[in-house]
């Protein structure tokens, strides 16, 4: 079953480069959303929405992933 | 419970003459929120009553002590004390007087060691010289230069050609330390060359009239600088004492006094003609009547008040209304921002979902077992963080729950070779798990579009409503289809889901309404957020990826220690240390996670979906906390 490892690699990947692309994005934003924080404390609730759109894509890594997985077990 | 507390605009008009009586029956009974009057052409607003001047002068010298003694803020000591103004007046004046005097001590000896230090360090520097100190001033025919150059190889030779007359002194080098001494006439020359060989002078005027060695002087200052330093010590620890005896009264004074300024400079809020004054403001509308009955009482009928008609668009007060156990998850309103008055205060199915997706991800009885445990004891530690620990015991309730469910005791299935019972295994049905977290998306999701079609259906209208929310529900047949057919929910939730749903041609018809619906409500930026439902139902899926993470995680652990048990001997306390650390670790990383993730949940795939927000707090006259 060397296609096996293959599949484990693929799914791997789905999680991994959407998790560094995320994080990339959340980098910026996060960093601006503590910013306007500092200066007004409600924007709490805004900041976190901002802050973890970008999260979606690692989601969608996973939702990947796991479609690889079930496409092996099929 | 789905709706903040009803307010009353109310305005209260009365002759000046009873004006403190009505303060001081507002300020008791806590429950008006003062609209502030802004000065204009015709009412400018009230003077404050004539103690209020002596009241702020305490407050601020009560104010300074506390930022100086680096009080803590605690409300435990807030009625402790029960101080007269005259007391708190003397008791500030003696501690402030006090601790000024420490302070000016301080201050001198700061200045002292500055000296000290800025000496040693010239003579430091001078040390290399073979000279003593007094060689270098106090001299009238020769003038004295003492700093660094670059290299000093020709420089003798250069002197030369100006004198005969001097004396250098300097050691090897890179930036050698010179002492050169020549005569006062030949100043200037002498200077241009040292400027060639980029000298830069050291100024030891603060050493002048001293004498002996370097070395002399350097053990001496040393030995007043410890001295000092001691000295400088003493006195902080002298503040530290004061900030302890005193920190308890004046926390309580601090309190009293802002209050009492309150109270004293309300009429600055009031619209105050010369002789009459008028105050306007929010009252809840279960408070208004005894507050009524107690104010024309108090001052024997002479006030008038009247209630006002709310106005469209106006920015109403807002105190949430929720029993006592709901109450808790207020803290997540708070931190977000608090519901509108005609918006539908959602804290209740925040109370009902919150703990049960956080119990879903981190669902184990054992680490369910010590968050309760920790939650209880940190409760009663932290009286000021109340809140937040209720939030955390109902989780911990629900993380037990869930934790039977799945039949997880730290991450095991078994325990000493019975499995425990379970409805199905998170670590190994993983097909089971994400079914159940979409599900639960799409149900959460559509619970939120339902409250926004009633939020909007409340505020504007039924054809607002339909526009804007109705859409959005019509295309969940489609989604759910949709999901189904890239089978990211299947197995017996998947089938349910699947008799649920109407014929396909019914779906398609739903969702062309529905993109219509919207295409007329938002227009076409609507029709591009269709694929973010996606994305937001798929958002649920983090249920099960970080409860997977938090099994898989114990279950490493238990491995480990399982091998280093086997090994015996001294492994066997390294196994038992590894156990504490890991499930510990696992459970601050779980908890931390979940509860963020759970949040986020609600914040960001269900609040969107219905909730504006941005309402004023209700804060009573009087309820300064």
């Amino acid at each position: 079953m060397a296609e096996a490892g293959l599949i484990a690699i693929g799914a791997g990947l789905a999680v991994g480069l959407s998790a560094i692309g995320a994080g990339i994005a959340e980098n910026a934003i996060g960093a601006a959303a503590v910013g306007a924080m500092a200066e007004k404390e409600e924007l709490f609730g805004k900041g976190l929405i901002m802050t973890v759109i970008p999260e979606t894509l690692v989601i969608f890594g996973l939702v990947i992933a796991i479609m690889v997985i079930g496409l092996a077990g099929a | 419970m789905f709706i903040s507390k009803r307010m009353v605009k109310l305005n209260i008009a009365g002759p000046k003459s009873v004006m403190e009586c009505v303060i001081k029956g507002l300020h008791q009974r806590k429950v008006i929120h003062i609209v502030d009057h802004v000065k204009n052409e015709d009412i400018d607003i009230g003077s404050p009553i004539k103690d209020s001047p002596k009241v702020s002068e305490v407050l601020i010298r009560i104010r300074s002590l506390l930022s100086h003694l680096k009080v803590i803020p605690d409300n435990k000591y807030k009625s402790t004390k029960l101080m007269s103004f005259s007391e708190i007046e003397s008791f500030s004046r003696e501690t402030l007087a006090e601790l000024n005097e420490i302070l000016r001590k301080s201050k001198e000896t700061d200045e002292i060691l500055k000296e000290i230090r800025s000496k040693k360090d010239i003579i430091e520097k001078l040390k290399v010289l073979p000279l003593p100190i007094d060689a270098y001033t106090d001299y009238n025919s020769i003038v004295c230069f003492i700093g660094t150059i670059e290299e000093h190889n020709d420089i003798k030779k250069e002197i030369r050609g100006i004198t005969e007359n001097f004396e250098f002194y300097s050691l090897k080098g890179k930036k050698p330390m010179i002492a050169l001494f020549v005569e006062a006439e030949k100043k200037e020359d002498v200077q241009a060359i040292l400027s060639k060989h980029s000298f830069s002078e050291l100024n030891i005027s603060s050493v002048k009239g001293m004498g002996g060695t370097a070395e002399e002087n350097l053990r001496d200052l040393t030995k007043k600088e410890g001295y000092f330093a001691e000295r400088k010590q003493k006195l902080n620890s002298q503040i530290a004492q004061m900030s302890k005896k005193h920190s308890a009264s004046l926390i309580a004074s601090e309190d009293i006094l802002s209050k009492e300024l309150e109270r004293l400079q309300a009429p600055l809020r009031f619209a105050a003609t010369k002789n009459t004054f008028v105050i306007r403001g929010w009252v809840p509308m279960k408070q208004l009547k005894p507050l009524q009955e107690d104010l024309m009482e108090s001052t024997k009928n002479k006030i008038y008040i009247e209630t006002e008609e709310l106005k469209k668009g106006e920015r109403i007060p807002v105190e949430l209304d929720n029993p006592k156990p709901v109450k808790p998850f207020e803290f997540f309103m708070d931190l977000y921002t608090l519901p509108r008055y005609n918006e539908i205060d959602p804290t209740f199915l925040v109370f009902l979902i919150f703990p049960l997706l956080f119990g879903f991800m981190l669902g184990d009885m054992g680490y369910g077992v010590i968050t309760l445990i920790a939650a209880l004891l940190l409760k009663k530690k932290m009286p000021n963080f109340k809140r937040f620990f209720n939030i955390f015991i109902f989780s911990s309730v629900a993380t037990i729950f869930f934790g039977a469910l799945f039949g997880e005791v730290f991450g095991e299935e078994e325990i000493f070779g019975v499995a425990l019972p379970h409805i199905f295994s998170r670590a190994h049905q993983l097909d089971i798990l994400i079914s159940v977290a979409i599900t639960v998306g799409i149900f959460h999701l559509l619970a939120g579009y339902i409250i926004g079609f009633i939020n909007i259906y409340k505020g504007h209208g039924l054809k607002h409503a339909v526009y804007e929310k109705a859409g959005w529900i019509l295309l969940f047949p489609a989604v759910v289809r949709i999901i189904l057919m890239l089978n990211l929910i299947n197995g017996g939730i998947g089938n349910f889901l699947s008799l649920l749903m109407p014929h396909d041609y019914v779906i398609i018809f739903l969702a062309v309404i529905g993109v219509i619906l919207i295409l007329i409500g938002e227009g076409f930026i609507g029709t591009i957020e269709i694929p973010g439902l996606f994305s937001n139902i798929l958002s649920y899926a983090r249920l099960m990826a970080i409860g997977l993470a938090s099994v898989q995680l114990a279950l490493v652990v238990n491995e480990f220690v399982k091998e280093f048990f086997h090994a015996g001997g001294f492994m066997i306390i390294a196994a038992i240390a590894l156990l504490i650390f890991g499930h510990l670790l696992n459970i601050a990383l779980g908890w931390l996670g979940c509860f963020l993730h759970s949040l986020r949940l609600h914040y960001v795939e269900f609040f969107t979906k219905f909730f504006k927000g941005g309402a004023p707090r209700f804060t009573a006259f009087g309820a300064k906390d």
